[in-house]
């Protein structure tokens, strides 16, 4: 006597599988959460883990070939009976020919990136093991970093998910055979699935609101000033670099000029000690039209004049909208700025992107009535107003230090000498 | 048990299928009353007869065109081209005609041939009697391959390779002909299409075959020894049919794959193995697989540069040592 294995419940909308491979072969030993066979179904690829040991008896469903949920694809003897005189006979030939037109490829699973943060590479084993055991790749690659290495792989896995293993309890038992991931049933039209971007960047956006202790400040600017500036800018810097001047350049680079008073609004924060940065290195965040959310880097803006940092940031937008970033341009950043202005909304208190510790956020900017002081006295006057805000990490500073370089900000937007950027203009 | 050369396993292995089956004959240059130029011979003529072991004229072409006439009218020929460089001479006999005869004929004709060859380097033989041409042979569709390391291989793969009924060239390594192995009395016959695991280990596996098998193993133990490095070495001993299971099954166990290959670099057998392990076994791989070749240069002659061409056991430890670190 044996028990049967059947094609398991794969999902709610499921109805058969495909049976891409076996992983063990009739006449073998298997243990009870080995993986036994994988299957495909229109919506996902899994994993299926044995959950009774035993010898392998009989394969009923080859690799190529659907089965129906809960049809029998195999036959696994228990042990103790004796296997049946037919076991032998039908183990599988070693010398077995493939068909000539069968070409067989590794399933390209989406098992992550093969870098990681910090540059460090992980090999296809260790992306497998990560994502068939749902560990934390951040993690691991800070656990690498730690140990000095710039690859992460199978041995140093291996270790990680012995770690975990021998932290945790054993496992619940279960009853029926699991599969390895367990698929989001979707309804067409009720349910949008996050595309794997747009989960990096949710779990990612969780962790760091969990655990940051996020303080948000705003400051109002009068841009009027500025604003005139980059009129008598436009038309020259449009004919010169093809694209219109915005006020995010300006904005980036009045945070720049005061980051160089204020350095640890720049730098990277472990928890324990802020690392100033010695350059700057702006996150700019870009809207993939409505489908996910990516931050490039400008490197080294506090180099750049305004005229340069409009086309550092126009080129990484650029790329982040044809789909063309690579990891460097992806990573490094040490303060970011989110801009919402065009769509009109007076202020976003945005989230920090750890280990960064703070970001900036500007929004619409439009003629409002405002007081304006004079010698001869206060009127009201039509001026440009826009609010610049800070999100930023208690831990690692105070409110009255971000307020102060919100000040400063203002004080640079204000009245800095915005012709002296554009030596060229009339 | 016996121990034999692997030149005495040659004798022995086509000695063993001429006893068992008389459609069995045997030609070659000087291979009859000579016993052959590599002494593989020695003795066939005597006990067999000048009917059965006969030898030809300075001709390759001429070897093959008789030898697949028999194949294809009833006998089971066993055909020497002495030198493996000289198949060159009579490629249009193996890549044309014996290995298409089934297909173009839609099965009316077969072609039980054996070409037994010397392949290889290590015996200063300059750049057109050294070559290692495994792969020459390995990409014609219709001939199967084999190339054994040991003189009990030796026998069983001839007799396999007798009783297949399509063409198999089996590459014979001429710097091991003096190599000894233990032999199991009896009739031996081994199959082809299978690998030998013939040291089994962790940490990453080697495929090697012929001459580099026993490289392969001497660097395996050097692993070992001097660097805890605990190496699969995998003798590939037929190249078509491939046994990928056994390999890929071992990629799947080390995570990390090195061929040691005689041919030269360009287009040998580990390049088709590593695009195979690369396609159905990426997930399993650990790091770069990693090729360790001959250059791709006409071998030379002299003592130290042949020495410094062909892969060693020392370059194998270095390299893999290198890349595990790495």
């Amino acid at each position: 006597m044996g028990s049967t294995i059947i094609m398991p419940q794969l999902g709610e909308t499921v109805a058969e599988g495909r049976i891409l491979a076996w992983f063990k072969s009739v006449g073998d030993e298997i243990k009870e959460g080995e993986n036994l066979f994988e299957v495909e179904t229109d919506k996902v690829t899994i994993e299926v883990q044995a959950i009774v040991s035993g010898r392998l008896s009989e394969i009923r469903v080859g690799p190529g070939v659907i089965a129906k949920v809960g049809e029998v694809v195999a036959v696994v003897g228990d042990g103790s009976a004796k296997v049946s005189a037919g076991a032998g006979a039908s183990a599988r030939k070693v010398d077995q020919w493939r068909p000539p037109f069968e070409e067989v490829s590794s399933p390209s699973h989406r098992f992550g990136p093969a870098k990681g943060p910090n540059d460090i590479s992980f090999t296809p084993v260790a992306r497998r093991l990560i994502a068939q055991h749902g560990l934390d790749l951040a993690e691991v690659a800070r656990e690498a970093e730690r140990r000095g290495a710039k690859r992460v792989d199978g041995t140093a896995v291996r270790s990680a998910l012995a770690a975990r293993s021998s932290a945790s309890a054993e496992p619940p038992r279960t009853i029926a055979p699991s599969p390895a991931r367990a698929p989001i049933p979707v309804q067409e039209g009720d349910v949008v699935t996050l595309n794997a971007v747009r989960q990096k960047t949710a779990e990612r956006l969780a962790e760091n609101w969990r655990s940051i202790p996020h303080v948000f400040q705003a400051i109002e600017v009068d841009f009027t000033a500025l604003n005139h500036v980059r009129g008598r800018a436009k038309a020259s810097f449009a004919a010169a670099n093809g694209f219109s001047l915005t006020f995010l350049p300006f904005i980036a680079r009045a945070a720049c000029l005061a980051i160089s008073a204020y350095p640890r609004i720049s730098a990277l924060f472990d928890g324990k000690a802020l690392a100033l940065s010695r350059s700057i290195n702006l996150g700019i965040a870009v809207d993939l039209d409505h489908n996910g959310l990516v931050v490039p880097v400008v490197r080294d803006a506090g180099e750049l004049t305004v005229v340069g940092l409009a086309n550092a940031i126009r080129r990484q937008v650029e790329k982040a909208k044809a789909g063309k970033l690579s990891l460097d341009d992806l990573s490094g950043a040490t303060y970011s700025i989110s801009n919402n202005g065009a769509f009109g909304v007076s202020f976003t208190a945005p989230i920090i992107n750890a280990p960064q510790v703070a970001i900036l956020s500007t929004d619409a900017i439009r003629l409002k009535p405002a007081v304006v002081s004079t010698d001869e006295g206060d009127f009201v006057a039509p001026r440009m107003i826009g609010y610049v805000g800070q999100s930023f990490d208690h831990r690692a500073f105070d409110g009255a230090y971000s307020a102060a370089f919100l000040s400063r900000l203002r004080q640079i937007l204000e009245t800095r000498p915005w012709d002296e950027e554009f030596p060229s203009a009339p | 048990m016996a121990e034999l050369t692997y030149r005495e396993a040659v004798t022995r292995g086509i000695a063993q299928e001429m006893s068992r089956d008389e459609r069995v004959v045997f030609l070659g240059e000087d291979v009859a009353k000579a016993g052959g130029v590599f002494k593989t011979t020695v003795g066939l003529y005597e006990q067999f007869g000048p009917l059965r072991v006969r030898d030809t004229p300075i001709s390759e072409e001429a070897i093959l065109g008789a030898a697949i006439g028999a194949a294809m009218t009833g006998l089971r020929p066993i055909a020497e081209i002495m030198f493996a460089d000289f198949l060159a001479v009579c490629f249009d006999y193996v890549a044309n005609q014996m290995s298409k005869l089934r297909y173009m004929s839609n099965g009316q004709l077969s072609c039980p041939l054996v070409i037994r060859t010397g392949n290889g380097g290590g015996v200063r033989f300059g750049a057109q009697h050294s070559q290692s041409i495994e792969n020459w042979t390995m990409m014609i569709p219709g001939v199967k391959v084999v190339a054994p390391s040991s003189p009990v291989d030796v026998i069983g793969l001839m007799a396999a390779a007798v009783r297949d009924p399509d063409p198999v060239i089996l590459h014979e390594h001429k710097a091991l002909y003096a190599f000894k192995g233990e032999v199991p009395d009896g009739e031996i016959v081994d199959k082809l299409g299978a690998a030998k695991i013939l040291r089994a280990g962790r940490d990453c596996t080697i495929l090697a075959l012929a001459l580099m098998v026993p490289r392969a193993l001497e660097a395996a133990e050097a692993l070992q020894r001097e660097h805890g490095v605990d190496a699969e070495v995998i003798d590939v001993r037929s190249l078509v049919p491939l046994d990928t299971r056994t390999i890929l099954g071992s990629v799947a166990k080390t995570g990390r794959l090195f061929t040691v290959e005689e041919n030269p670099r360009l287009c040998g057998w580990g390049a088709e193995i590593a695009s195979i392990v690369a396609d159905e076994a990426f997930w399993d791989l650990d790091g770069p697989i990693v090729r360790i070749t001959t250059p791709h240069i006409p071998l030379p002659a002299a003592d130290h540069l042949e020495d410094l061409a062909l892969p060693s056991a020392t370059r194998i430890v270095d390299k893999v040592r290198r890349v595990l670190n790495g």
